[in-house]
């Protein structure tokens, strides 16, 4: 996975935590109050909502958000107990601004820079009806704009600030990044006509393999739920925007499709699930689709020449499995099977779950539902024998 | 240091005894025989002194020794702390040789050495004490933690030990070896006196087989005594510990380990019969020897890991020093007799006058079954070995091998048994008669079967065979055993009332109590093991549940049984452990100085200043020139203030800011790696064990039938090895038998009706006992003195005077 990537994931997951923390943390008392000011280049934020999540130092919210408006270019907020840093959320003109200030300190929110931009294909023609969605680097969008002609205009942004930007164009997603410095700032992002070929293609990258089964119980656990998981890597330099096929069992009912963290619609045909998939040039995706089966057996031809595959389970103990033989188990911290020799896209492999669910003991018969075992009977016949032979010996 | 030189001290002693005594029994002279007893009673008294000591060691966990630390911990108990004195290898060889040791030396004691056997019998055994010194020698128990881990730096002492393994915490474990070893140790006497039969024979000086027959008898009977024990308690103990609700599973060593108890059991009854001239007069001798070197075999499987086992405690390259035991003791105690018979015995004289029907050959048949059933084993326990070796394909053996192949041996076996006790007293006719009638119903119970678990095996589609055996109903095992029962009881009754001899009314019932209690056991062992019955059950919100007065009942599916989960609890140990354990105090890094510089440690105190810089917090502990420096993002935020407890963990750096006069070193650490004494750094967190439970009321029937506690434990330091807590009711007909998986508040539960379980306890008593009575009371060679009926007072310990 790229720099990039990974930068995004985790700014993702920080907001994800922010605002699930803002969600949950009831309120409390609070005693001092910070001001702050916010500074727009010709405009004013006169009247402009803020709202001050105070957090602690793990960024959980300590307190609810509170909400305020800002007169004569400043606003204040109180302190709250426990809180390390306030995340402030300014709304300005259809746009948000965020800012992360540490307790004790005023903020100060500049909105004083121009971004214009100009998206074009690789020959230097515009691109049209493109959708840019600017997230800021703390996570939570920034703003949204539609592109007709080719060339935006952002304004007004903070100053030394990193954008990451999404543009939707030409039916495939591009990221990129946005920097504005201590100035206007003019960039050109080149966006390279995406290809539909699937031969662009290759399994890889994949953790651990490239290609995942994830099998465990539907809920009411009378059938697997099964989410198969293929790691491709995009080896041209333009986006891959098209379908990607999985073969699903033939009584597979496919739920969805996903490609990285996002559902997409998917259509099954045939044994064989269709999801349109949108891959950047020269970076990795995982392309999923999720199916549930009818029964606890799950059968399927690979579908893929793969070298490294594997079917995890999960809720369920390799002691409950029996697999095809071209699995083994691995040597992995969870319940898993894995090929032995590359496999060939029509190879078939199948795997079922017996229900019965074996807790402990791999050494005793585990369904051994023995009778009732007659022991007054059997005792009786017993002390019978004995007893009636020493008579007998004692009386013939 | 001092262990060492105990170890060395009996390899020196013992070899000196060794080398004297061949050299008097080739030179055929008393020279320095005055020394030989106390040379070995030092060697013994060395060994033992030797094992205390590294007891001792563990006692006070003395990590400078690095098989301490390898086998104990602080936070295990006293016990335990005893246990893991045999939990590896060399712990298990020197309880061997010290026992071993005491062993000979009360022989030489008791018997002497003067006399050319006793000589040679005496050099075999210290032969072999000294074998397992010199193994001690070179793999020794008392390596200090520097040698093995030169890495840690010259007297460097841990301040914890890595733990014991898991599975050995268990009070049936805490005996079981030592008991095992006692049986070991025990049979080294008899092994040695038989080889030096052979040797004396070959010789030409005629063989002491006959001589020596009450100590051979003695020494065997307490072997098995010991043996069976040592069996049983590791049945009591995989019955718990595996969490299997079994005793017995034909694991590799469990196998391995009942073949020298068949063996022992067969010989027993040779030597019983043992006649210089006559009946085995080659046999009887040679089994004896064999049955050291099939325990050495034992051994070797359980401590060399040719085989995945659960009792793969220690594999640690000892098994080569075993495998040169095993080939020397298979040299001297199979093909030494064998060869002998094969070359020299003297053809017997054929008898014609004897009919084909006597006590003799009813004998034979008897150890020639016993034999077979041995070898049942022992192809069972090899097969999968030599077979991976001939075609590279692993197989593996299953208990319906055993089980389908012992099964029809065991009933023939059985039913000899009872007509040669019938044969005893009644006479030929109407034994014959008798076993006509117990065979025919023998036969026609393993016809009957009410349901399909009274089959051996129901879903057998093996081999023709096992088809056939399998479709052998449980009931056939019912006439023979009540046939023995009968014979042996009605023999008793004829021999005991009446006899003159007190002794040997003892010695007949301690002989029925043995048969008896044998017979019982098979009986319940295998009705048993096909009578389990399970059935599980799962709660969601055991937790939840746990919490609740009044939470309901669970009706186990499938079973009489209805659960109630009264208690939910996860816990840890050690429960409150003290931070000197991971950490040193500001003293103990001051005394160490420049030796730990730049070295990782960690250092704990009480904070009595705190300076927040821009780039650093520093606190300094306990007043003193140690600080602890936190750098790194996050630093600001360190939440520590004057009086606080803390512990870090970080590079120790002398003269680090030589311009504050009043540091000496810095502790420099990141704000993960520092935390309050109660709540320290996942780097020093010492929880070994994680566990959880629930308290469980059973209900069988509707009626509440016990409560108790299941769960698991999860040992941290030995690679997350889980350990199931089970909780056994132990009822009159059956035990009920708890296994709970015990996970983020639900709790998966299965629950085994196992029967016959009391009926199998009481047997095995029986069968000990009446080893005990034997050993005590045989009027031949019983350990009490002959005892007339008209004598009140036993003499209960003094030897009769042929020892």
């Amino acid at each position: 996975m790229s720099h990039k990537h990974t930068l995004l994931t985790v700014l993702a997951s920080l907001a994800l935590v922010v605002l699930v923390s803002i969600a949950l943390v009831p309120g409390a008392v609070a005693e001092e109050s910070y001001s702050g000011t916010v500074t727009v280049a010709d405009g004013s934020a006169e009247g402009d909502n803020i709202t001050i999540t105070p957090l602690d130092a793990g960024y959980n919210a300590v307190d609810d958000p509170t909400e305020t408006i800002i007169e004569n270019g400043s606003f204040s907020y109180e302190r709250a107990d426990n809180a390390s840093v306030y995340f402030i959320k300014l709304e300005h003109a259809g746009a948000s601004h965020y800012e992360l200030v540490t307790d004790g300190q005023e903020p100060t929110i500049t909105l004083n820079e121009t971004a214009t931009g100009t998206l074009v294909d690789e020959d230097g023609d515009p691109v049209s009806n493109a959708t840019i969605d600017v997230m800021s680097e703390h996570g939570p969008p920034v703003d949204q704009l539609a592109v007709d002609t080719g060339s935006f205009t952002l304004e007004p942004l903070q100053p030394d600030q990193t954008y990451p930007i999404r543009i939707e164009a030409n039916g495939a997603v591009y990221e990129r990044m946005l920097s504005t410095g201590d100035g206007s700032v003019d960039a050109t992002y080149e966006l390279p006509e995406p290809t539909a070929d699937q031969d662009v293609l290759h399994l890889g990258g994949g953790q651990p393999v490239n290609h995942l089964l994830r099998v465990g119980p539907t809920q009411d656990g009378s059938r697997l739920f099964v989410v198969e998981t293929v790691s491709f890597e995009n080896s041209a330099a333009r986006p891959f925007a098209g379908p990607v096929e999985f073969a699903v069992p033939s009584d597979a009912e496919v739920v969805t499709g996903m490609v990285q963290e996002e559902r997409t619609e998917v259509t099954v045909e045939n044994g064989t699930a269709t999801v349109d998939a949108s891959i950047e040039g020269g970076e990795t995706a995982d392309v999923s689709v999720f199916y549930q089966l009818e029964d606890r057996e799950l059968e399927k031809p690979v579908g893929y020449d793969v070298e490294q595959f594997a079917i995890s389970f999960v809720e369920y103990d390799l002691s409950q499995v029996e697999f095809s033989d071209n699995l083994v188990e691995a040597d992995a911290p969870m319940p898993m099977v894995m090929n032995t020799n590359a496999l060939e896209a029509d190879e078939r492999i199948a795997v079922s779950i017996d229900e019965r669910g074996a807790v402990a003991g791999d050494e005793l018969d585990n369904d051994s539902q023995g009778d009732d075992l007659p022991v007054g009977l059997l005792s009786a016949a017993f002390v019978g024998i004995v007893v009636v032979g020493l008579l007998a010996y004692r009386r013939l | 240091m001092i262990g060492s030189a105990l170890i060395a001290g009996a390899m020196v002693t013992g070899l000196v005894a060794t080398v004297l005594l061949f050299r008097g029994y080739l030179r055929r002279n008393n020279d320095y025989v005055t020394v030989i007893a106390p040379l070995i009673g030092a060697t013994a008294g060395l060994l033992t002194l030797a094992l205390g000591y590294l007891t001792y060691q563990f006692v006070v966990t003395d990590y400078a020794n690095a098989y301490v630390w390898n086998n104990t911990a602080n936070y295990i108990p006293l016990l335990y702390r005893i246990t893991g004195v045999y939990a590896g290898n060399e712990g298990s060889v020197l309880l061997w040789a010290a026992l071993a040791a005491v062993v000979a030396f009360w022989a030489a004691v008791r018997r002497g050495v003067a006399s050319p056997d006793a000589k040679l019998v005496q050099g075999l055994t210290v032969g072999i004490v000294t074998y397992f010194a010199a193994m001690l020698f070179f793999d020794s128990p008392f390596t200090s933690i520097t040698d093995e881990f030169p890495e840690m730096g010259e007297g460097v002492t841990p301040l914890d030990g890595t733990g014991l393994n898991p599975l050995l915490v268990d009070p049936y474990m805490a005996i079981h070896p030592p008991v095992m070893f006692i049986a070991y140790a025990l049979l080294t006497m008899p092994f040695a006196i038989a080889v030096a039969h052979f040797i004396s024979t070959i010789r030409g000086n005629g063989g002491l087989f006959s001589d020596w027959i009450g100590s051979i008898t003695r020494w065997l009977r307490i072997s098995w005594l010991f043996l069976t024990a040592a069996i049983v308690l590791g049945s009591l103990w995989s019955y718990r510990v595996l969490g299997w609700g079994g005793i017995w599973a034909w694991d590799p060593v469990e196998t391995a380990v009942l073949i020298p108890w068949i063996f022992l059991t067969a010989t027993l009854h040779a030597v019983m019969n043992y006649r210089s001239r006559s009946t085995y007069a080659t046999l009887a001798p040679a089994m004896t020897a064999t049955t050291l070197a099939l325990v050495i075999y034992a051994t070797a499987i359980v401590r060399s890991g040719v085989f995945r086992s659960v009792h793969s405690f220690a594999d640690d390259g000892i098994g080569f020093a075993l495998l040169v035991l095993l080939a020397v003791t298979t040299i001297l105690g199979v093909c030494l007799p064998l060869g002998y018979w094969l070359l020299r015995e003297p053809a017997e004289p054929a008898d014609d006058s004897q009919p084909w029907l006597t006590r003799a050959n009813v004998l034979h048949l008897a150890i020639l079954g016993i034999g077979l059933l041995g070898f049942v084993s022992v192809w069972g326990l090899s097969f999968p070995v030599l077979n991976s070796y001939i075609t590279g394909m692993e197989v593996e053996v299953t208990g319906d091998y055993y089980n389908l192949w012992s099964y029809p041996i065991v009933l023939a076996m059985l039913l000899l048994l009872g007509f040669y006790m019938d044969y005893d007293v009644e006479g030929r006719r109407r034994a014959l008669l008798s076993l006509g009638v117990f065979t025919t119903a023998t036969v026609l119970a393993a016809l009957i079967a009410p349901t399909d678990s009274w089959l051996l095996a129901s879903d057998t589609n093996d081999a023709l065979f096992y088809q056939l055996i399998g479709s052998v109903s449980a009931l056939s095992l019912l006439p023979p055993a009540a046939y023995v029962c009968l014979t042996v009881i009605n023999r008793a009754l004829e021999y005991v009332p009446g006899s003159p001899s007190r002794n040997y009314q003892f010695k007949q019932v301690g002989v029925a109590m043995v048969h008896i209690g044998f017979v019982i056991l098979v009986v319940a062992v295998a009705f048993s093991y096909l009578f389990t019955a399970q059935s599980s059950v799962i709660i969601a919100d055991a937790e939840q549940e746990a919490a609740l007065d009044d939470s309901g009942v669970h009706d186990v599916p499938d079973s009489a049984y209805a659960v109630e989960v009264t208690d939910y609890r996860e816990y840890q140990r050690p429960e409150d452990p003290d931070i000197r354990n991971v950490a040193f105090s500001v003293d103990e890094v001051t005394a160490r100085g420049d030796s730990i510089h730049e070295t990782v440690q960690p250092v704990y105190g009480t904070v009595t200043e705190v300076n927040q810089g821009p780039e650093a917090t520093i606190v300094q502990l306990d007043d003193s020139q140690i600080w602890l420096g936190v750098v790194g993002d996050g630093q600001a935020d360190v939440d520590v203030s004057e009086g606080d407890q803390v512990v870090g963990v970080g590079y120790v750096m002398w003269d680090y800011l030589p311009e504050l006069s009043q540091t000496d070193a810095v502790v420099v650490t990141d704000p993960a790696d520092i935390g309050s004494v109660t709540n320290p750094p996942a780097a020093l967190d010492q929880t070994r064990v994680q566990g959880s439970a629930v308290g469980l009321t059973v209900y069988d029937g509707g009626e509440r039938l016990a409560s108790g506690e299941a769960g698991q434990e999860r040992y941290l330091r030995q690679g997350g090895m889980e350990v199931r807590n089970v909780f056994v009711d132990r009822g009159l007909a059956h035990d009920t038998y708890v296994i709970a998986a015990v996970d983020d508040g639900t709790a998966s539960l299965t629950i085994r009706q196992i029967p016959l379980m009391n009926l199998m306890r009481v047997s095995t008593g029986v069968l000990l006992a009446g080893m005990l009575v034997i050993i005590l009371f045989d009027p031949a060679y019983g350990l009490v003195r002959t005892w007339s009926r008209r004598t009140e007072q036993p003499n209960t310990t003094e030897t009769p005077s042929d020892d």
